[in-house]
């Protein structure tokens, strides 16, 4: 009984990183998500593009972010943009300053929830992040990025 | 009595947890933090073309 038990145990575990396996695998090939390290959440992105604040919010407003299930709080004085999603994370865009003639943005996961120690819905804050990109690519080709591991602070 | 006396103990158990849990949050924090630090002491974050994830 207890061996029987066991094997249950074991094949729900495969069976659910298996299956985890198959929907990034199929997210990646529809292109709504790409391969990034472990943690990448933990990141901070700091673009460099020649886009401005206002091409960013247009282009924010122009998408539809379904899949990450956010409400979108725009902050013009501020330049900024904060997603908060129901999938227990938020999301911030906010200018940094001009650098050599081009506009500094930083976009980062303030918060996010976790269970045993990872995100809930980790596929979904992979979409945001790459919602971002595509913005900022589809304004600027020539957007660079520095990604800046962010400390942070455990809460409960 | 025997009641109000389990629930004063349950409660102070349950503050204690709670309390441990908070130092631990801290000091994995802490080292955490510093980690990274000295991570990117040695290895400052390089600068990549957006597009190249994309490639």
């Amino acid at each position: 009984m207890g061996v029987l038990f066991f094997i249950i145990i074991i094949a729900v575990i495969v069976g659910a990183f298996v299956a985890g396996s198959a929907r990034n695998k199929k997210l990646i090939e529809e292109g709504k998500i790409i391969d990034r390290g472990t943690g990448f959440y933990e990141n901070a992105e700091t673009f460099t593009t020649s886009a401005t604040y206002d091409e960013i919010e247009k282009a924010v407003r122009g998408t539809s972010f379904s899949d990450c299930a956010v409400d979108i709080l725009y902050y013009p004085d501020s330049k900024s943009i904060l997603f908060k999603s129901s999938h227990a994370w938020n999301a911030t865009i906010k200018y940094a300053g001009a650098q050599n003639g081009k506009n500094v943005f930083k976009f980062s996961f303030p918060t996010w929830r976790t269970h045993k120690g990872v995100p809930y819905r980790v596929d979904t804050m992979n979409m945001m992040e790459t919602y971002i990109e595509k913005i900022f690519l589809s304004i600027d080709p020539q957007t660079t990025v520095v990604s800046q591991k962010q400390k942070y602070k455990t809460k409960f | 009595m025997t009641v109000i006396v389990f629930i004063v103990i349950v409660a102070i158990l349950t503050a204690v947890v709670i309390g441990i849990q908070a130092l631990c949050n801290k000091a994995t924090d802490s080292v955490r933090n510093k980690i990274i630090d000295s991570k990117t002491k040695k290895n400052p974050p390089k600068e990549e073309n957006l597009s190249d994830r994309y490639k």
